[in-house]
């Protein structure tokens, strides 16, 4: 019985083999790769309109940001990618910092994108920014109890506080921006307090803990303005709402998608051709639509969606800083125990 | 000429296992001294007490969990036994990754259980679910993604145990619970310690659950050194500290069952009889398998069914079916190439008997301890600087360094069954053989193989099934544009998108089911 098995799954495993290899070869007609940690879900339809308007085919591979960069650092020279897209700043500082971005020239591109979020030397530009900021549970708190990040760590929140973990990119940015605001010393005090004040263990990510401020498990937490979109849209009763953070101060901290152009590429031009149309306003309008984000582009049309979370104002400070401050922000996380 | 060559095919998996290690370690003494000392004093005791806790607790609730069931189903036969006896797997099907999500999706102060509790009783005391994402609550989809590892192999050891010494033991007056204590367990041991490495290491090499629990473990430090602090040496320097604390625990495993052999001449024949179960303690036997199996299996499943149902959209994908053929090819193909692995090992150790083999032998099983990432990132290191080229820049070299990574990451799964099962067959048999003259070649595969078949299968399907879950190597290794479904399933749970990521899931599960049938003739 066994060796019938195997007498007819070893030919079909010899069959199928080369036949599964020739269709995971790449076919490069006039074709991109671009390595990607946005969603696959979020990120194809971007693509595919690409391909439709310009004829040029994307192919992709989707993961997270540091596990691309160690990826690009290994294939060196030899990478077959073209651009590089992530979805926060410190990845893409991180990819600059290991050389593998190339400036890129192109006048459309900054006059469609602000200086603030792009490289200095344009090795990365922001396509659509996500806002980090202040959610919480109306039946427990009023607004008027909330004002900016710093105040989360006063005692007064003590057992209602909720985060998501440290691991992750887009709180390590933020981190990274308050050593930039503050220096490490505030913002080690804040994050104590922080660690002090949560109500439950660290959360993976973001969606389940602002369902935990809804539940009333805790009062307040900080969140990607997109996956509160994302959640109101399934759940529109659900007991969670938006407070711009530090409205009155600095702004709420803000991050990009963006994208880079690799050192690596045989096609810079067609790589850079992706990020000039990515800035023009119907592409900016799309990137608003479907991932519930804002556009870089100042001209570019707010989905309806998010404009009803109201207009704010977001943190001046060049976005590259946030980059540098990566690794201090991560180590000071570490010695306060914020998980 | 034969022995030479059969001690070389005997070093191809340790050094395939090594090879990637060692550049590795080349990789990790340039981490700097600074960093290290950072992830010492802020991570590192919390990573070892974590792992420590998981490890053990881990093990003991397999332990019971499993061997119970195993006792209750090879000693006795009761209504619904026969069912059991195989059903009992189906909960292999689901990686650890997704019990994950779905437990704390059921226990978490805002999932389903609690939640429910609150709208029809009193709020106040479901604050005990505050906790659930801590190391308590990790313990329970782990244990049931992993205890049929433990119930497989201790039934496996019941079943071939004869009754001839049983028997014997009963006739010089030696009640039921010291024939168990004296005889039964005794001869149990090198099942039960199979059983304890193989769940011990997979719950060493765990990324996917603990990072869902958001827990700090060696593998999650790792991670950390690696993408929080971009130092790829100092995530070598503590990949390395992983690999010893692994061989620790394979250490203190293997000299606590290092007694003498037992070899039964009668094995596999002269079967042990089942006694059969009056009404209440059958009854007693169902509920408790019963609910085992609802808990590591039905409700797991319902929840995904439900879950993909409400998204329909992802069923109608056609990259599903492209993905779940990868999934079969890449899983087929590692279970091939392990299983021949763990018989060239056991070969070579029956015919050559030297120390060197048995080392061979043990450094090749370590590869289930040691974490897909830590693998991969080792080959990709040694290929780019033996070859020059990135690893991906064939899908060829891809796919072939990548089976070679899943065989040595989980030849232990293979070499298990098959080394407890030769370690059965009386020696003397390669003594008559070769008196006869028979060559040494002749004699394996003449004599050998057919005693191990049933091994080999069992290797062969344990092998498929954790590949077919598996996902950090494959992750890492596979070919641009090339997915598998448990890449996929981990892509969506990671951003706990559950919804989306149960019509995948459900697929491995669906996957992973014919080669449980296929292992449940292999029980009856």
């Amino acid at each position: 019985m066994q060796s019938r098995i195997l007498s007819v799954l070893t030919p079909l495993f010899c069959a199928v083999t080369p036949l599964a290899l020739a269709g995971g070869a790449a076919k490069s007609t006039d074709a991109l790769t671009i390595y990607t940690s946005s969603n696959e879900e979020f990120i194809r339809p971007i693509f595919e309109k690409f391909t439709q308007e310009s004829g040029i085919k994307i192919n992709f591979v989707a993961d997270k940001g540091p596990v691309l960069i160690e990826k690009l650092k290994a294939e060196g020279a030899n990478s077959p990618a073209d651009l590089l897209t992530t979805v926060d700043v410190g990845n893409l500082w991180l990819a600059g910092e290991a050389g593998l971005l190339a400036p890129t020239q192109s006048a459309e591109l900054e006059a469609n994108l602000p200086a603030q979020y792009r490289a200095p030397h344009n090795e990365w530009v922001g396509l659509s920014i996500r806002a980090r900021t202040i959610f919480y549970n109306p039946k427990k708190v009023k607004a008027s109890q909330l004002s900016t990040y710093e105040d989360l760590a006063s005692p007064k929140w003590k057992g209602k506080l909720c985060l998501r973990t440290s691991n992750n990119v887009y709180n390590q940015s933020l981190v990274a921006s308050f050593i930039e605001n503050w220096g490490e010393k505030k913002t080690e005090t804040v994050l104590k307090g922080w660690v002090r004040n949560l109500a439950a263990p660290v959360f993976a990510s973001d969606t389940p803990m602002l369902e935990a401020i809804a539940a009333g498990q805790c009062a307040v937490g900080i969140s990607n303005s997109y996956y509160f979109a994302r959640l109101i849209k399934d759940k529109p009763s659900l007991d969670v709402k938006l407070f711009w953070a530090d409205q009155g101060g600095r702004g709420t901290h803000v991050n990009v998608m963006g994208g880079g152009v690799l050192k690596a590429s045989k096609k810079k031009e067609l790589a850079t051709q992706f990020l000039v149309w990515a800035s023009r306003l119907e592409a900016q309008k799309l990137l608003s639509a479907m991932n519930y984000e804002y556009p870089v582009n100042p001209k570019a049309e707010v989905s309806p969606q998010i404009q009803a979370f109201g207009n704010f104002k977001p943190d001046a400070m060049p976005l590259y800083k946030a980059g540098e401050k990566q690794r201090a922000a991560v180590q000071l996380m570490d010695r306060v125990g914020y998980k | 000429m034969a022995r030479s060559l059969l001690r070389l095919i005997a070093y191809l998996p340790g050094l395939l296992l090594v090879a990637p290690l060692g550049f590795l370690l080349i990789q990790s003494l340039g981490s700097s001294a600074e960093l290290i000392a950072h992830v010492s004093s802020t991570q590192m005791q919390d990573a070892l007490v974590t792992t420590s806790e998981m490890l053990v607790g881990v093990t003991l609730l397999c332990l019971v969990l499993g061997g119970a069931s195993a006792w209750l189903l090879s000693r006795y036969e009761f209504w619904g036994a026969s069912f059991w006896r195989w059903s009992l797997l189906l909960s292999l099907a689901l990686p650890a990754y997704v019990q994950s999500f779905l437990w704390i999706s059921w226990l978490d102060y805002s999932g389903l259980v609690p939640t429910w509790l609150r709208d029809h009783t009193g709020a106040t005391w479901t604050g005990v679910f505050s906790n659930y994402r801590s190391l308590p609550g990790l313990l329970v989809p782990v244990a049931l993604a992993q205890f049929p590892y433990m119930y497989l192999l201790i039934f496996e050891g019941l079943e071939t145990q004869s009754r001839n010494l049983s028997d014997a033991a009963r006739s010089l007056g030696l009640g039921r619970w010291r024939r168990f204590y004296k005889l039964d367990l005794p001869i149990l041991v090198p099942w039960i310690a199979s059983g304890v490495l193989l769940v011990g290491m997979e719950t060493l090499a765990d990324f996917g659950s603990v990072s869902v629990f958001n827990l700090n473990v060696f593998t999650t430090v790792v991670y950390r050194a690696w993408f929080g602090l971009q130092s790829i040496e100092t995530a070598s320097f503590f990949a390395m500290i992983h690999v010893l604390f692994l061989s620790l625990f394979v250490g203190v495993v293997l000299w606590f069952a290092r007694r003498k052999k037992y070899t039964d001449p009668y094995a596999g024949r002269l079967k042990m009889e089942r006694r059969r179960l009056n009404k209440t303690p059958s009854l007693a036997a169902n509920l408790f398998i019963g609910v085992l199996w609802l808990i590591s299996f039905v409700l797991p499943v319902l929840q995904l069914i439900y879950w993909s149902f409400s998204r329909p959209e992802t069923f109608l994908d056609p990259r599903l079916l492209e993905r779940a053929t990868n999934s079969l090819l890449v899983a087929g193909l590692a279970a091939f190439i392990a299983v021949l692995f763990a018989a060239f090992l056991v070969f070579a150790h029956r015919f050559l008997k030297s120390a060197d083999i048995a080392w061979a032998e043990k450094i090749s099983s370590l590869g289930y301890g040691i974490p897909g990432t830590v693998i991969a990132v080792g080959w990709m290191a040694a290929v780019t600087r033996l070859w020059g080229a990135s690893l991906q820049s064939t899908a060829l070299v891809a796919l072939v360094t990548m089976l070679i990574g899943l065989a040595t990451r989980f030849l232990a799964l293979a070499q298990r069954p098959v080394m407890s099962a030769a370690s059965r067959i009386s020696t003397s048999i390669e003594e008559s053989s070769q008196s006869t003259g028979a060559s040494l070649w002749r004699t394996l595969w003449h004599i050998h193989v057919p005693l191990l078949k049933n091994a080999f299968l069992i290797g062969f399907l344990f092998v498929f099934i954790d590949t077919l879950k598996e996902m950090p190597m494959t992750l890492l290794m596979r070919p641009y544009g090339w997915d598998t479904l448990a890449v996929r399933v981990y892509q969506y749970t990671s951003d706990f998108m559950w919804r989306e990521a149960a019509a995948p899931s459900l697929m491995i599960v669906v996957a992973s089911i014919v080669p449980i049938f296929l292992l449940r003739r292999r029980i009856q």
